[in-house]
């Protein structure tokens, strides 16, 4: 019997500390919580088996250039972008293994840029490539292919490299970052290449470079996994500024692509067919931007139905999260616009039509018909908010309600807005008191003007937007 | 191999899972071997020079057991030590040598002249060479036979939980104690828990208190032109902390790994912080080293058994030599010398310090009296640790100078210390090791045992929770991993 009891208190405790240990190293992993998606491993952890049918490989030039929204929304083609910073060859082919675990894509567009690098420059992104996988016989054998000897223990047990990471926790490290539930790999980005131009290669020029053994090898492996899997193959280069060395490089690429059957599509040799414009379709020299990812969709997906015959998985109950991704896009669209919205009419008619958004309309003062600036009555007419109402409102999937009157006596209203936040809306004074809308410690009240608009976005979980007229 | 690396985290275990699994008869050739392998991890070659201080000090005693006359015991025992001073002096020292001949022949106009030997200084020399000489000694006043098996004397030699950075072990101690572990039982739970306690209790003294600390430190001095007065006390108070931690820290987990091999090591520390004297604070402090000092030079110059000059001369050599034994420059013996000086002025000052506080009807008894002597100790000590921590002891005499001229106490208010390389943040997480480093020594002097002794008279529970909690406190707070280039031992360089 006292055997049996310490034995007992030994497998309790055992339990004890390795639930400790795990979930430690949950809290301390590398994850991507920067809303920049610079790896997508975590979201194709966060996929069932099976459900992909377009899977892009690549690095940045992959992320910020192909959106799996667009697709969904124009053909139900369930793609998803196999993405990390700065993704080199070994961890390209490592990452493709790890999806390929879970999932059986019809076909996989191989960003073949990451050939021109072996050897991370930045050490982030070495942490990213190696650290974004689970711990498992797949990703130790890339810390051998890709580390240093010396660095080999450390990437095995981790421990040595995230546990400095207690410095910078945040809330996503202990829940789950609500984009990784349902993100397909893309970073959206409407921002229009503002950083200058490169040179433009000459397309006239066709010199490929000499492939090394260990580049050629690593088509050959890509090649041979592509059999064994039993996927389609297609190798491309998103366009950007591409030096001569590269675009040698890729023509080599072409070349052996060519001898070996396997599609390439060098979208920086068909830059002019396509009518890329690298100041509107770029978001700095090397990336694309939402313009130029909407050209490459528009091309994969006429390529595609040209060459492959692929299922619309539109109302398909297991593919919401290609429903969530696109109406994330939406919402991201929706905060694009409502930046460069300098009218407030038009800024409350892109709020009034966005489900999903929580506004709070906070009215302070009077007479508001009477200031010429700000055409108060019929912003707040986009809202159904009579032009003489005053108080504080919350305009919710179409529906209006009446929060509070500005009565000093009224009693503050608490709007949950998800599981850890409450905003606290009271009337203390019209204008300047800082108290009057609250979400946590952070003041949203009306900094001296009339009208506050704080835009709460559920999907997202956070305030996305906040104005004042 | 670092105790507080991911290579031990394997070695260790192997080791000793091995080591229990095996017969009885393979134990010490198989902890020769993993000894040899754990110094040799470092740097392969050197092994050379333990087999030769192992060699030679084995056969000295096998010649000392046998030898009849006075006179050729004498003979022996001098060329045993000798042979084992000249390597280590030839190792460590000579570079020292040079420069200082090499400035004395340029006082007379003459060309200096260079060390035509570059070597690394091997870790941990002076650890094991003293450790050989002591044993040869013993041999020669007959406190021990000499040893004839190799295998265990190579052993007690090159013991790896304590060869680099001590404790320094006799002979008496650990040379019984590798004898019996031909026939020990070995799978002693209170060991290995007490043990595994105790290597957790080092690790987090040396990975979450001395090298947390040791941010601050080393950021003070490397831009001392620009700290002030409170900053230099601050870091000079924290290299304290540091040194204590760090050594502290490795001899808690040498003891430890140790315990889990079924051997008991001497106790190396015993509460220092709470000393209230110098003398109490070398009796407190690296015990093994103070105490080999103590047994093969002190008292053999004659102690304090020739008056009191002489007793301050032998004092002043012990402690002269204490600080080079440290290393080679003259800022160690500097560091020992004011030792030497703190005792005898100590001692000389007691009368007059007895009066005083009679005079003033002061009760010695009080705690604020025991409190007040010592932070006066803890201030002694810290304020010559100065010489300790500086590069050279020029730089350590600008460091005191700038530590009296560079009054800035608004620095204490307007977080302009949280600029020296620990936020509030860290800060916290040190105040908090330090707070448990408060709580394990109070624990200590009034239990009179160590954390993993201690932690045998809890419940199965308690013992849990604390070794989960430093545990996770290493693995989430240690200083360590790949952004980390400053963990090594500070002791390994003596």
């Amino acid at each position: 019997m006292q055997k049996i009891k310490k034995l007992i208190i030994i497998i309790v405790m055992a339990v004890a500390l390795v639930v400790c240990l795990l979930w430690t190293y949950r809290v301390l992993s590398w994850k991507d919580t920067s809303g920049s998606s610079l790896s997508s491993l975590t979201q194709l952890y966060n996929t069932d088996r099976d459900l992909m049918d377009v899977v892009f490989v690549g690095s940045s030039h992959c992320y910020c250039g192909i959106y799996p929204p667009y697709f969904w929304e124009d053909a139900g083609i369930a793609a998803f972008d196999l993405s990390v910073s700065g993704q080199d060859r070994n961890s390209a082919l490592r990452h493709l293994r790890e999806l390929l675990k879970t999932q059986s894509p019809t076909i996989v567009f191989f960003d073949v840029y990451g050939i021109t690098y072996s050897e991370q420059l930045v050490i982030a992104n070495e942490y990213r490539n190696m650290l974004s996988m689970r711990l498992n016989p797949n990703s130790a054998a890339l810390v051998t292919e890709a580390a240093t000897k010396d660095k080999w223990l450390d990437y095995w047990f981790r421990f040595p490299i995230i546990h400095g990471r207690y410095k910078e926790l945040k809330k996503t490290d202990f829940v789950s970052y609500a984009p990784n539930q349902f993100g397909r790999g893309e970073v959206v980005n409407f921002r229009c290449n503002e950083y200058g131009t490169g040179e433009l290669v000459d397309l006239d020029v066709f010199e490929p470079a000499t492939l090394s053994p260990e580049q050629e090898k690593w088509l050959d492996d890509l090649v041979k996994l592509s059999e064994k899997k039993g996927f389609t193959l297609v190798f491309y280069s998103a366009p950007f500024y591409i030096s001569r060395e590269a675009q040698d490089q890729m023509d080599a690429v072409a070349v052996y692509a060519e001898e070996a059957g396997i599609p390439m599509l060098d979208f920086n040799r068909m830059r002019e067919e396509l009518g890329f414009d690298f100041h509107y379709d770029l978001q700095d020299p090397e990336h694309l931007n939402a313009n130029g990812a909407r050209k490459m969709a528009n091309y994969f997906e006429e390529w595609l139905s040209e060459n492959v015959s692929l299922p619309d998985r539109r109302g398909d109950e297991r593919y919401a999260q290609w429903d969530l991704d696109l109406e994330w896009y939406y919402h991201v669209l929706a905060k694009d616009e409502l930046d460069h919205a300098t009218d407030p009419v038009d800024y409350a008619r892109i709020l009034a039509k966005e489900k999903d958004f929580k506004v709070i309309i906070s009215l302070e003062g009077t007479d508001y018909a009477s200031v010429a600036e700000v055409d108060y009555v019929s912003v707040l007419a986009e809202f159904g908010i009579p032009g003489d109402a005053g108080g504080k409102w919350l305009f919710e999937d179409g529906k209006l309600t009446k929060i509070m009157d500005n009565r000093l006596d009224a009693e503050p209203c608490y709007v949950r807005l998800n599981d850890t936040e409450t905003m606290r809306i009271q009337y203390q004074g019209d204008y300047v008191f800082p108290e009057n809308i609250m979400i946590g410690r952070q003041s949203y009240s009306h900094n001296g003007r009339r009208l506050a608009i704080i835009v709460y976005d559920e999907l997202l979980e956070k305030v996305v937007h906040c104005a004042y007229f | 191999m670092l105790f507080n690396s991911t290579e031990f985290l394997f070695f260790f275990p192997i080791v000793l899972l091995a080591y229990l699994a095996m017969p009885k008869k393979a134990r010490i050739p198989w902890l020769l071997l993993a000894s040899y392998f754990f110094y040799g991890c470092w740097n392969y070659k050197y092994l050379a020079l333990i087999l030769f201080t192992t060699a030679v000090t084995y056969v000295v005693g096998l010649l000392l057991g046998k030898a009849k006359s006075s006179r050729g015991k004498k003979w022996i025992l001098g060329v045993g030590i000798v042979s084992n001073f000249l390597v280590l002096v030839f190792f460590k020292y000579l570079d020292f040598l040079f420069v200082n001949l090499s400035r004395l022949l340029q006082l007379v106009h003459v060309n200096p002249v260079a060390n035509p030997f570059d070597f690394l200084l091997p870790v941990g020399i002076s650890f094991f060479t003293f450790q050989a000489v002591g044993y040869a000694i013993d041999v020669y006043r007959g406190d021990i036979p000499a040893e004839k098996n190799f295998l265990q004397y190579a052993l007690f030699v090159s013991f790896f939980p304590q060869l680099v950075a001590g404790p320094i072990e006799r002979s008496k101690n650990l040379l019984g104690q590798i004898k019996e572990l031909r026939e020990k039982r070995l799978w002693d739970k209170d060991g290995l828990i007490s043990g595994l306690g105790m290597m957790l209790w080092g690790l987090f003294m040396k990975m979450v208190i001395a090298d947390r600390v040791a941010i601050f430190v080393d950021e003070v001095y490397a831009n001392a032109y620009a700290a002030g007065t409170v900053e230099r006390i601050a870091a000079a108070i924290g290299f304290s902390f540091q040194i204590y931690a760090d050594f502290a820290g490795y001899s808690a987990v040498a003891i430890g790994a140790a315990r889990m091999l079924g051997i008991h090591l001497m106790e190396n520390f015993n509460t220092p912080c709470f000393a209230m004297s110098i003398a109490e604070f070398w009796r407190r402090w690296h015990i093994s080293l103070s105490t080999w000092f103590r047994d093969y030079v002190y008292i053999p110059l004659g102690g304090n058994r020739k008056g009191r000059l002489r007793k301050y001369v032998n004092l002043m050599i012990t402690f002269l030599l204490s600080g080079f034994w440290h290393g080679a420059a003259w800022k160690f013996i500097l560091w020992g010398g004011l030792h030497g000086v703190y005792q005898i002025v100590g001692e000389l000052t007691t009368p007059i310090r007895k009066k005083v506080n009679s005079f003033l009807e002061v009760n010695e008894n009080t705690f604020g009296h025991k409190l007040a002597k010592m932070a006066g100790t803890f201030a002694l000590v810290a304020f010559a640790l100065i010489f300790f921590r500086a590069d050279s002891s020029r730089l350590a005499l600008d460091y005191i100078v700038g530590m009296f001229t560079k009054w800035n106490p608004w620095v204490l208010f307007d977080d302009s210390l949280y600029g020296w390389g620990l936020n509030h943040f860290e800060v916290s997480i040190l105040a908090l090791g330090l707070l448990v480093l408060l709580a394990v020594s109070i624990a200590r002097s009034k239990k009179g045992m160590d954390l993993g002794q201690y932690l045998l008279t809890q419940n199965m529970l308690f013992r849990f929770a604390v070794l989960l909690f430093l545990a996770l406190m290493i693995l989430v707070f240690g200083e360590y991993g790949v952004d980390f280039d400053s963990n090594k031992f500070i002791y390994f360089d003596f």
